[in-house]
């Protein structure tokens, strides 16, 4: 046999992952609605798996990164959310159009688990979020914290979880992640960004800075971990 | 035979030209011979089945058979035994003695005060295991439950056979029973009293058996039992021969109206039997425990009999209340309250365990009580065949939501689980507000026109003061403005009234702010963050 051959049929083991091979075939995704971010990631958000977002002060931006996102899974147009963020901002009047819901039995609701300050509803009804799809539960513990992510993702009634940990076991987030593969639910949990540094089974891990001009909308993301696409570092106006 | 046979065609003949000639428009005086014959062929039959308890007062208490037990009760002043195991009768011990002479006869005689309360819980229960019977049941409160069998013989394949599964049955939990059956329910009463098990299965043998029954079986008080002994009667047979207006004169017209019940001359209408409409039911842990598992275990007993007493009933409940007893405390309480009816035991144990293993319990449990308040079922919940179909006006989606959202109260709490609403207000801590999250029928059309100035998607519960350094405020470092200011003034109407100026900043470490300046105090607050 040549060595080609030889090499060719090494390479198409499923145990070798090259770098630019990033077809994973029938995953789930969720369009972003940052074309880069979407080239990134290989089609949009993951579902299915755990998605870890790190911050090293709230409020940065890591929402406003996830609501396009959010809003396509509510129905919307996506646009609507970008110009919603940017007219917003420049102080003009907003008309926002209903959605049209119809629960056909497929997932529909939001979980929020143990967010950190008040999800504040005229906010999220300007951007176009449908209030009455959200569901807020808060926890002392972590553990509770842990256990109501598990119990939204098993419900299969929530089409995403967004969810705040601090310091979390690798045995945890595991557990997520098999929670979150059994009802294909799309899983976002946010932590400090000190825990960059320490294991995590996240297929996609995300750290949030500032960028240079805040005051437009910039956010600097740096991928630590991607299974879809290149790591790296990407500015991207929110 | 034949004659009976021939009579009743000849009524049944009777009975339909009347009908045929009713409807063809005939003479009314026909009407009186159709009516006649109406009611000697549809009389419905009857039969009632009277079921003693001669030991309830022992068995109310839970005594057991292993050793002598006796129940105490106050008569006239003194204390002295009402009644007595088998084992306590073999020793020597009677119910009428004294407190003394029992514990000399036994020592290790196990003494019980008597709790009336306890026989009428007990009688009580046993009358609703008896609807699985029959739908008429009666509580005779001196120990006895009678059952209108007539229409159940058919379906428990015959008297004897139901007598003997109704014993079985009651034995198994522990009573010792004494069953006799007669057309009359006071017949069968005076039966059981006597201690006689006979069947009697028409009205014609009822004078027959009821003649040699003694005085003693109608429960009458003790001076009109005297004044009969001392005429020389001593059984029921002489009391109905005596002449009718002499007997309501000496002892008094109601025991002669009773007589004539009892032998079936005159209607005896019996108070019947209807079951609690809600579930109440409490068990005792034996010997008293702080162990999770042991309480888990009544829990699934209680939970079980509910969701019996559920099907039984065809009903649900929306919701259930636990409490837990302990010496000498207050209760603990635990409460499940679902979002629509259920009647599955399985869910209900399910939320009681995961309140339970959040709760601290103060003291060891002794005992536990479940209350539920029932609802009728409206249609029995069959599953959608099709994915978007409505089932019930609810979408099958809608059911799992309010699963989880019950899950989550149970252990987080019910007030820590909501879903978000608008209010509208200006005051931007009071626009929004805490809600239910939403059931089926929600997705209504939002308001078309939004507040102008863009809003934080973080608001913090309470704002927080910030320093200020020559003039300008500062939070970890400088902050820039991007925004002018927004007056927010409102809310003078309850008192709440405020006066501030919103502007948007951005932060040292790039993240956009929402602060405000009151304008009474003049100083400068963090209220929310973008983002």
């Amino acid at each position: 046999m040549s060595r080609e051959y030889r090499l060719r049929k090494l390479l198409k083991s499923p145990h070798i992952w090259r770098p630019g091979d990033f077809s994973v075939a029938g995953r789930n995704h969720v369009p972003t609605g940052f074309t880069k971010l979407d080239r990134q990631l290989g089609g949009g958000w993951p579902v299915g798996v755990l998605t870890e977002i790190l911050t090293d002060q709230p409020g940065i931006g890591e929402l406003r990164l996830l609501l396009p996102a959010l809003l396509h899974l509510n129905g919307n147009d996506m646009s609507q959310a970008n110009s919603a963020c940017v007219s917003g901002l420049r102080g003009k009047a907003l008309d926002i159009k209903a959605p049209d819901i119809q629960s056909n039995g497929r997932p529909d609701r939001l979980a929020w688990i143990a967010p950190p300050y008040i999800p504040y509803v005229p906010a999220l009804m300007q951007h176009g979020l449908d209030i009455s799809r959200i569901l807020v539960a808060h926890s002392a513990r972590q553990v509770d914290t842990l256990w109501a992510m598990e119990q939204a993702l098993r419900s299969s009634v929530c089409m995403a979880v967004l969810g705040w940990l601090t310091d979390v076991d690798d045995q945890s987030l595991r557990r997520l992640q098999l929670a979150a593969e059994s009802a294909t639910c799309w899983a976002v949990i946010f932590r400090p960004a000190r825990f960059s540094g320490s294991a995590s089974p996240a297929p996609l891990r995300i750290c949030i800075k500032a960028g240079d001009k805040p005051q437009s909308g910039d956010l600097d993301l740096e991928i630590l971990r991607n299974r879809y696409g290149p790591i790296g570092s990407l500015t991207l106006q929110c | 035979m034949l004659k009976q046979q021939a009579h009743q065609a000849k009524a049944q003949l009777q009975l339909f030209t009347a009908l045929d000639d009713s409807l063809a428009g005939a003479a009314p005086d026909s009407r009186g011979a159709h009516e006649a014959s109406l009611s000697k062929t549809t009389r419905p039959y009857r039969l009632w089945l009277c079921i003693r308890f001669p030991e309830l007062s022992l068995e109310a208490l839970g005594s057991s058979r292993d050793y002598p037990a006796a129940v105490l009760s106050e008569q006239s002043g003194t204390t002295a035994v009402l009644s007595c195991n088998a084992k306590a009768a073999r020793l020597g011990v009677s119910p009428g003695m004294t407190l003394n002479t029992a514990l000399a006869l036994s020592p290790t005689l196990d003494i019980r005060q008597r709790r009336q309360s306890a026989e009428r819980d007990l009688l009580q229960a046993r009358a609703n295991w008896a609807l699985a019977y029959t739908p008429v049941v009666s509580i005779e409160f001196s120990g006895a439950v009678l059952l209108e069998v007539g229409g159940s013989l058919r379906l428990f394949g015959g008297l004897s056979h139901l007598r003997r599964r109704l014993r079985e049955d009651l034995q198994a939990c522990g009573h010792r029973v004494i069953i006799a059956s007669a057309p009359v329910a006071k017949a069968a009463l005076w039966l059981t009293r006597a201690g006689k098990e006979t069947d009697c299965s028409s009205e014609n043998e009822l004078p027959g058996l009821l003649a040699d029954l003694p005085l003693g079986c109608l429960d009458w008080p003790v001076a009109v039992q005297r004044q009969l002994l001392q005429m020389g009667i001593r059984t029921l047979g002489g009391c109905v021969r005596l002449p009718r207006d002499g007997f309501a004169r000496r002892a008094g017209p109601g025991y002669l109206r009773e007589l004539d019940q009892g032998f079936g001359r005159s209607p005896d209408l019996l108070p019947y039997y209807q079951p609690h409409e809600d579930f109440h039911e409490a068990l005792e842990i034996m010997p008293e425990s702080l162990v999770a598992e042991e309480i888990a275990g009544v829990l699934h007993e209680l939970c079980s009999r509910l969701s019996v007493f559920l099907r039984q009933r065809q009903a649900n409940v929306q919701k259930l209340h636990v409490q837990m007893e302990h010496c000498g405390r207050d209760s603990t309480p635990l409460e499940v309250v679902l979002r629509e009816p259920c009647s599955s035991a399985n869910y209900f144990l399910e939320l009681l365990h995961l309140q339970l293993d959040q709760q601290i319990l103060p003291a060891p449990v002794i005992g536990l009580s479940l209350h539920a308040a029932v609802m009728p079922a409206t249609t029995s919940k069959a599953g959608a065949l099709l994915a978007g179909t409505k089932v019930n006006g609810h979408d099958a989606s809608s059911v799992t939501a309010n699963r989880l959202v019950e899950r989550l109260r149970a252990r987080l709490g019910a007030q820590q689980v909501h879903g978000l609403s608008l209010v509208a207000e200006h005051r931007p801590e009071r626009a929004w507000s805490v809600t239910e999250p939403a059931g089926p029928g929600y997705g209504q059309p939002l308001p078309g026109q939004m507040v102008s100035r863009v809003r934080p998607l973080w608001l913090f519960t309470s704002p927080r003061r910030l320093e200020t350094l020559h003039g300008k405020p500062v939070y970890r470092g400088a902050l820039a403005f991007i925004s002018d200011a927004e007056r927010i003034e409102s809310g003078w109407w309850d008192g709440n009234d405020i006066r501030r100026d919103y502007y948007s900043v951005t932060g040292n470490g790039g993240n956009r702010l929402w602060i405000y300046r009151d304008c009474r105090d003049l100083c400068w607050y963090l209220h929310g963050l973008f983002g």
